[in-house]
């Protein structure tokens, strides 16, 4: 059968800098093909070449069985077919969900849009992607994972025959994936197609058909599910094996904790939340998505307002804004590193000077900024943590997402922090810097730092931590440390909301296959987590998600 | 050929700054050829010399939109400071106990405008708009309306006179200029200007002094468009209540001109110098061209919108 989408020979390069190699790979009807490569290896450029926000230097897509026209364009794109949901959201936040699922297809009646409905052609596409809302609700005030399935929603409403998922499940929790795989293998079964392209190895391999790895710009090889492994994969595109993910643990009793918080509170977030943080610890903030976790970190930062005990070497501090955090050398590196993490639009050099812009430029505020030790700075600091910018003049928003994080956690490192708190550190980042950033925290905790995290991927905090918290409609359920730490009683102490089981019940757990104990959660989340482990999903410790 | 043109366009669109110069230096040279007077020294030296008041003013207004705020009260405390200056230096005062408290007034509305946005958190474009309308209004109640005079010595000199053949308003505009130069492009609190610009909630997170940098902004541009005041009082003799009123658009227009983002975080000083020189030599040349007010006002904003889209067009994000 002829291919739905091909794309044919496409090279693209940005000021010189060639990002898309003769790129080649087809998508028939019915198929579920996934793109998979390291942040920077072509993944976004080439999809964005299909859905008509670049035009290729040479080569060329073929959708439909015809080339594509020059005037190619997102509006267009759509009109033919193509739905497409993206990492970022373009949700207009003070519309509601309904009008942002029509987005500029508002259905009319004699030019007058009716709220009634287009709340009610809203609600089958809602339902559709396994969402309970009402349509008329402003779309800013869902949580980050239900905006995200909103998109899908929206990417749905012009029926498309070609979707497109862009990162499109990197805010999503495990039960919402679920939701989505759904919507995937229904569009299959009606003979659609679908790209699908994330970090996380067991999605890729729980629904695609054929998986195509970009190394560096270049297809590396395309494979089909049924004869490759995640240890293939990850290897086609790292080009080496990767053991190591996660580095060793800390070893030894806990030492005496360095912050404490009693009770800390944030209204409508989270609520009497007690926390250690001890040196030389690395601590995790579990749960489902949207627990209030975020919240717990913006309160001990100053972001949040809060309430609550909060004590540092014993010492009760007030936490009430990021520059009282700071002069306590607490550090935090956001969720949402492109508004708040980095300033995009600025230079590498900036970005990094702007946290030790006082030791730079000692003396007050009118003293001159220091060139030559900022220079020392930065150089340093790129150095340290190996961030990939073409020059420190570089700006912020031309760096991959991993190096964008990379500056966001290194412009902390001069200030010598004490508390580092950071919410989703690996979001949307390939393995090896995921990697590089894990080993990097576990190196500052064993430096003395008490660190700090919030993680949706279950894997990642059972690799990393130390002690994992689980957090449930804002209250701590649950705790986990050492051979209590395991995937399967995370997951189940975060859908389920209680701590589960007693000591003598933990020795008889231990050895039991994940997939048994789903019998005990409710049917939707059990299909949701049989979906993920569709792909056996391996031990932590090797390379799982990527 | 083609390829030299491209690496300069390059050059050019990396630098708006630049582009500012370079539109100042071909319609300079389209004046010389193409309309009268325009070669003469003792013109260029007007020129500069009118420059320098709308430039004093557009150097403090660069300072507030850098870190994505706007001051639309300038033009208030440009007649402020005259109108304060000039009464009292006219009755009991004296010229030093004027200056001084026109300065001091133009400094208080610069904070009332931070206090406004850093602490009610009122958008700039509200707070300032408003405290240039309060500003207006008790100007007219103060004055009754009626324009005053005064001649103050030192305001005279530094509006007419010269230093070696050059006007100290142009000066003085260049010391102001240098100034703030260095106090937004290498001190520290540049930095948090330019940081608060360029996203303010990522500032907050970097432990950025909002307070302060707004503070220190306001303050400066409010002072400056009071010295503006003061410098234009030297050069009529005269204060009214109007006289402001240009400043306020075209201090916006030489910034973005000289190739500031109007949303902040972004640009160089030195461009709104080029944008300010280029506005006043587009003014002059279409008074000599003997245009009516009316016609005159409409083909400058039409010039401005044009040269906005050439080369100071916000870049799609």
């Amino acid at each position: 059968m002829a291919p739905l989408l091909s794309v044919e020979q496409v090279s693209k390069s940005f000021a010189g800098n060639q990002v898309l190699k003769e790129v080649s790979f087809t998508v028939g009807p019915g198929e579920v093909l996934a793109l998979v490569g390291e942040n920077g290896a072509g993944k976004s450029t080439v999809l964005s070449l299909v859905t008509g926000l670049l035009t290729p230097d040479s080569g060329r897509v073929v959708h439909e069985g015809a080339p594509v026209p020059r005037a190619w364009s997102p509006h267009r794109a759509r009109a033919a077919g193509i739905g497409s949901v993206h990492q970022e959201l373009s949700l207009n936040p003070h519309q509601s969900v309904a009008e942002n699922v029509f987005l500029g297809a508002w259905p009319s009646r004699r030019g007058l849009v009716r709220a009634r409905d287009l709340a009610a052609r809203a609600r089958p596409l809602l339902e559709r992607v396994g969402l309970d809302i009402d349509p008329r609700t402003r779309a800013g005030r869902l949580p980050l994972g239900r905006q995200q399935l909103v998109e899908l929603a929206k990417a749905l409403a012009s029926e498309p025959r070609l979707l497109i998922l862009d990162e499109a499940t990197s805010a999503l929790d495990e039960e919402q994936v679920g939701a989505v795989f759904r919507v995937v293998r229904e569009l299959r079964d009606q003979g659609g197609s679908v790209i699908f392209v994330s970090h996380r190895m067991a999605e890729l391999f729980a629904v695609s058909d054929r998986l195509t790895v970009l190394k560096d710009g270049a297809v590396t090889a395309t494979r089909e599910r049924e004869r490759t492994d995640h240890d293939d994969i990850v290897r086609l595109m790292v080009g080496r094996e990767l053991s190591d993910l996660f580095p060793e643990k800390g070893t030894g009793t806990a030492p005496e904790p360095l912050l404490r918080a009693r009770d800390l509170t944030v209204p409508g977030a989270c609520s009497s939340v007690d926390l250690d943080l001890a040196p030389g610890r690395v601590v995790g903030l579990g749960g489902l998505q949207g627990q209030g976790q975020r919240e717990v970190l913006r309160a001990l930062f100053g972001l949040a307002r809060h309430t609550g005990r909060i004590t540092l070497e014993g010492r009760p501090v007030r936490l009430s804004s990021p520059r009282d955090a700071i002069r306590h050398r607490v550090a935090y590196v956001p969720e949402d590193r492109k508004t708040e993490g980095v300033h995009t639009a600025r230079s590498v050099r900036d970005n990094l000077a702007l946290p030790s812009l006082r030791t730079l430029a000692p003396g007050s505020r009118l003293t001159t900024v220091s060139r030559t030790a900022e220079t020392r700075l930065v150089a340093e600091l790129t150095e340290r943590l190996r961030i990939r910018a073409a020059s420190p003049a570089q700006e912020a928003r031309r760096l991959s997402g991993g190096n964008q994080q990379k500056v966001a956690l290194a412009k902390w490192l001069p200030a010598d922090p004490r508390v580092l708190l950071l919410a989703e550190p690996t979001r949307g980042i390939d393995i090896g810097t995921k990697r590089e950033i894990y080993h990097l925290l576990r190196r500052l905790a064993d430096e003395g730092l008490a660190v700090l995290v919030t993680s949706g991927d279950t894997m990642e905090l059972v690799g990393l931590c130390d002690e994992v918290a689980v957090l449930y409609e804002g209250r701590v359920v649950d705790r986990l440390a050492g051979p209590a730490l395991t995937e399967e009683r995370l997951v189940r102490a975060s859908v389920m909301g209680t701590a589960t089981e007693t000591d003598t019940e933990k020795d008889t757990e231990k050895d039991t296959e994940a997939d048994e104990p789903s019998a005990l959660l409710p049917q939707q989340v059990a299909q949701a987590i049989d979906d993920i482990d569709d792909g056996d999903r391996p031990e932590p410790g090797s390379v799982a998600h990527a | 050929m083609s390829g030299l043109v491209a690496v300069s366009a390059a050059a050019l669109r990396g630098s708006r700054a630049a582009w500012a110069f370079g539109v100042l230096a071909l319609t300079w040279l389209a004046a010389i050829l193409f309309a009268d007077g325009f070669d003469s020294v003792s013109n260029f030296r007007y020129l500069v010399q009118t420059a320098s008041f709308l430039g004093i003013v557009a150097v403090g207004q660069t300072l507030v939109v850098i870190m994505s705020g706007i001051d639309l009260s300038v033009s208030g405390v440009v007649a402020l400071s005259a109108v304060v200056c000039a009464k009292v230096a006219s009755g009991t005062g004296g010229g030093a106990t004027g200056i001084t408290a026109a300065l001091a007034l133009s400094a208080l509305v610069g904070a009332v405008n931070a206090a406004g946005v850093v602490w009610l958190r009122v958008p700039p474009m509200v707070m300032t708009l408003a405290t240039g309308t309060i500003l207006a209004g008790a100007l007219l109640v103060y004055t009754d309306g009626s324009p005053s005079s005064a001649a103050v010595p030192l305001l005279d000199s530094l509006a007419n006179g010269r230093l070696l053949g050059v006007p100290w308003a142009f000066v003085l505009w260049l010391g102001i200029t240098a100034v703030a130069g260095w106090l937004l492009h290498l001190s520290r609190t540049g930095r948090y200007a330019f940081a608060l610009g360029a996203g303010e909630s990522a500032a907050r997170a970097s432990g950025v002094p909002l307070g302060a940098t707004a503070f220190t902004a306001y303050v400066s541009c409010a002072l400056l468009a009071g010295v503006a005041g003061l410098v234009l009082l030297g050069f009529t003799g005269t204060s009214s209540l109007t006289m402001g009123n240009p400043y306020q658009l075209l201090s916006i227009a030489s910034v973005v001109l000289g190739g500031t983002s109007i949303l902040g975080g972004r640009g160089h000083l030195l461009g709104t110098v080029g944008g300010a020189l280029l506005l006043t030599l587009l003014t002059a040349l279409l008074t000599s061209w003997n245009l009516s007010e009316g016609v005159r006002q409409v083909v400058l904003g039409v010039l401005i919108i044009g040269l906005l889209l050439v080369y100071a067009r916000e870049r799609r994000t």
